[in-house]
């Protein structure tokens, strides 16, 4: 009896220690949030240099991770979406970024933090049997294989973190334009 | 073996995990308790209204008499929290109450914070610290949105109410709009007295004018007002209730006493106006042109006076006397005997000559200028009106100078008789009036 009650209490506990993150009622990415992320990357330092031009190079951008099917059913692309930021939080995690990048770097790290904590939900929607996920998956992952091996190469200078960037706008961009499941 | 069903697997494994965690429980409750660590706070929340953030705590330890007990407050932007260095930031170091303000942190409206707190004890010897909460924080999903800042309400013409709202303020005084763009507001307004009868008739409206239609005319109303932001179902609280009331149309008996008041007042106005001026008027003509007349002798004696009175007109310039030519003659003594004016005769005569000449010459340059070809019998009636005019002007000449010579006679004559009289003044004894 003593342990029944300790039990329910345990598991009372246990799911008001969950709740930390506070509910929302729709699941989903936020277009106005990946409408600040994308302002707000784009704030930290001024126009591409015209030195790093050399450095640029193009990186076929993965547009099938995203492609959207014409049955409502939108949650691989979405999927792709939350995995893009992921990525892009693993990707800014270290340190290195250039020193002359101003405060809005923080702001962008910390909003795309944000999203990713509050839209966990995202991955355990269903989607359809018919989606391959694996597929998109793996197409996002290696495009930003190509990017962080673009840090790698060049050292995280500033020149490397500057093409980083502008990758990371127009993927930012793509999504903002191609999407239909942001709320 | 006896096959276990699902639920039996499934209830088997709910006691193992609830076990685990109750040891789990007590081993934490007795770690505490044995290490002797300070009490942490508890109910660690935060108290946040549109960019206002406060960190609110209670602290159940025992307070003994040389202990101090203060608290500290720190953030950190969660996605540093997996970085091995970690640069919190304090807020609130070492202060004694069990509540610290975040606003002036600034912190980013869109991130995702951690703040922290812990009690410290301080004692002669030592300081000892409790273990830190945290409490993760985001405020645009857990900010409380506040009311309005300023609700104005205008009556505006026949039913018809404007209701212009202030949007909240950050701590900067800046619109919450810019933090959270899709802010909306739900008015409600009522007829007075009618709140607990039936429910309010409600508007949503992202803009902040407001005009609500179709109301009863001359009766108050009254209106509050709540932002709103959908969504994380945000809500502020009501303002406080303003009422009002509100125009309409303007009664016809108004208009009627209306107009009754203002055409009897221009009909009194106007009715001063011209008794006034009559008033004035008249005393005007009485000044200008008066109705009494001075008496008869007192005009007559205006009139009749001689030249030493200065005068605009007199009666002398009236009549004209046009003299062709004027020769001053000598003064001649008169004598009153006839021969010497005979003497006296080709004077006028050398002046009527001239005269004549003069006339003549008048008349004659008058013929000229009329041309050479005038008859003979005009002519001669010319020359016998010429001889005729000259005979009368010879008449008026010589009465003239008859007068002139008679005063100028009399006045020698004066003379002589004031020198006679001076002379015998002179002997005899004079009374001199002075």
């Amino acid at each position: 009896m003593a342990l029944q009650s300790c039990s329910w209490l345990t598991i009372i506990l246990c799911f008001a220690h969950i709740n930390a993150v506070p509910i929302k009622p729709t699941c989903g990415l936020q277009r106005r949030l990946v409408d600040q992320s994308y302002s707000l990357l784009d704030s930290v330092g001024g126009r591409f240099p015209v030195e790093c031009l050399d450095h640029y190079r193009q990186i076929t951008f993965p547009s099938s991770a995203f492609n959207t099917s014409e049955a409502a059913d939108n949650a691989g692309a979405e999927k792709m979406a939350y995995e893009t930021l992921k990525l892009i939080d693993t990707l800014f995690a270290n340190d290195s970024m250039p020193t002359s990048w101003n405060n809005n770097l923080e702001n962008f790290q910390s909003l795309i933090y944000r999203q990713i904590e509050e839209s966990r939900c995202i991955m355990s929607k269903t989607h359809s049997s018919l989606d391959d996920f694996q597929d998109r998956n793996t197409a996002l992952k290696t495009f930003f294989d190509k990017i962080a091996n673009i840090l790698t190469e060049k050292e995280s200078s500033i020149c490397a973190w500057e093409v980083v960037r502008q990758q990371i706008l127009s993927t930012l961009r793509f999504i903002l334009q191609s999407s239909n499941y942001l709320l | 073996m006896k096959s276990h069903s699902p639920l039996v697997s499934y209830m088997l494994r709910m006691k193992a995990v609830i076990l685990l965690e109750y040891v789990v429980f007590l081993l934490l409750s007795w770690s505490y308790s044995v290490l002797g660590a300070v009490e942490p706070p508890a109910h660690v929340t935060v108290e946040a209204l549109n960019t206002h953030y406060v960190l609110v705590w209670d602290w159940s330890g025992e307070r003994a008499g040389n202990q101090n007990v203060t608290f500290t407050a720190e953030w950190l932007a969660k996605y540093k929290l997996r970085r091995r260095h970690q640069d919190w930031e304090s807020v609130c170091v070492n202060v004694s109450e069990t509540r610290c303000d975040f606003t002036k942190a600034e912190l980013n409206y869109l991130g995702m914070f951690v703040l922290r707190v812990r009690a410290n004890v301080h004692t002669h010897t030592q300081t000892l610290h409790s273990a830190w909460v945290d409490r993760t924080f985001c405020p645009d999903s857990e900010a409380a949105l506040g009311p309005p800042s300023l609700v104005e309400m205008s009556a505006q013409g026949r039913g018809l109410l404007e209701v212009k709202i202030s949007d909240p303020v950050t701590h900067n005084n800046k619109s919450m709009k810019v933090h959270v763009p899709e802010l909306y507001y739900r008015i409600q307004y009522w007829k007075l007295g009618t709140y607990s009868q039936r429910p309010p008739q409600v508007v949503d409206s992202v803009a902040s004018l407001v005009t609500l239609s179709e109301l009863e005319e001359w009766t108050d109303f009254c209106v509050r007002v709540q932002s709103r932001y959908n969504f994380y179902n945000k809500t502020s609280a009501f303002t406080s209730p303003q009422c009002i009331r509100t125009q309409g149309q303007t009664p016809y008996w108004h208009v009627a006493l209306l107009f009754l008041l203002s055409l009897s007042g221009v009909f009194i106005a106007v009715m001063l106006f011209a008794g006034g001026f009559r008033y004035f008027f008249g005393k005007l003509k009485s000044i200008c042109f008066p109705s009494n007349q001075l008496p008869i002798h007192i005009q007559e004696y205006l009139k009749d006076t001689s030249s030493d009175r200065p005068r605009l007109l007199s009666p002398e310039s009236e009549s004209e006397l046009v003299i062709g030519r004027l020769d001053v003659c000598p003064e001649v003594v008169v004598v009153p005997a006839t021969e010497e004016t005979e003497e006296a005769w080709p004077e006028p005569e050398g002046v009527h000559l001239d005269r004549h000449g003069s006339g003549d010459s008048g008349v004659y340059s008058a013929e000229e200028a009329s041309g050479g070809g005038v008859a003979s019998q005009e002519e001669e009636e010319l020359r016998r009106g010429e001889r005729e005019w000259e005979k009368e002007e010879r008449k008026r000449g010589e009465r003239e100078w008859e007068k002139e010579e008679r005063k100028r006679g009399e006045r020698e004559w004066e003379k002589e008789e004031r020198k006679r009289g001076e002379t015998e003044e002179d002997e005899g004894v004079r009374d001199v009036c002075v």
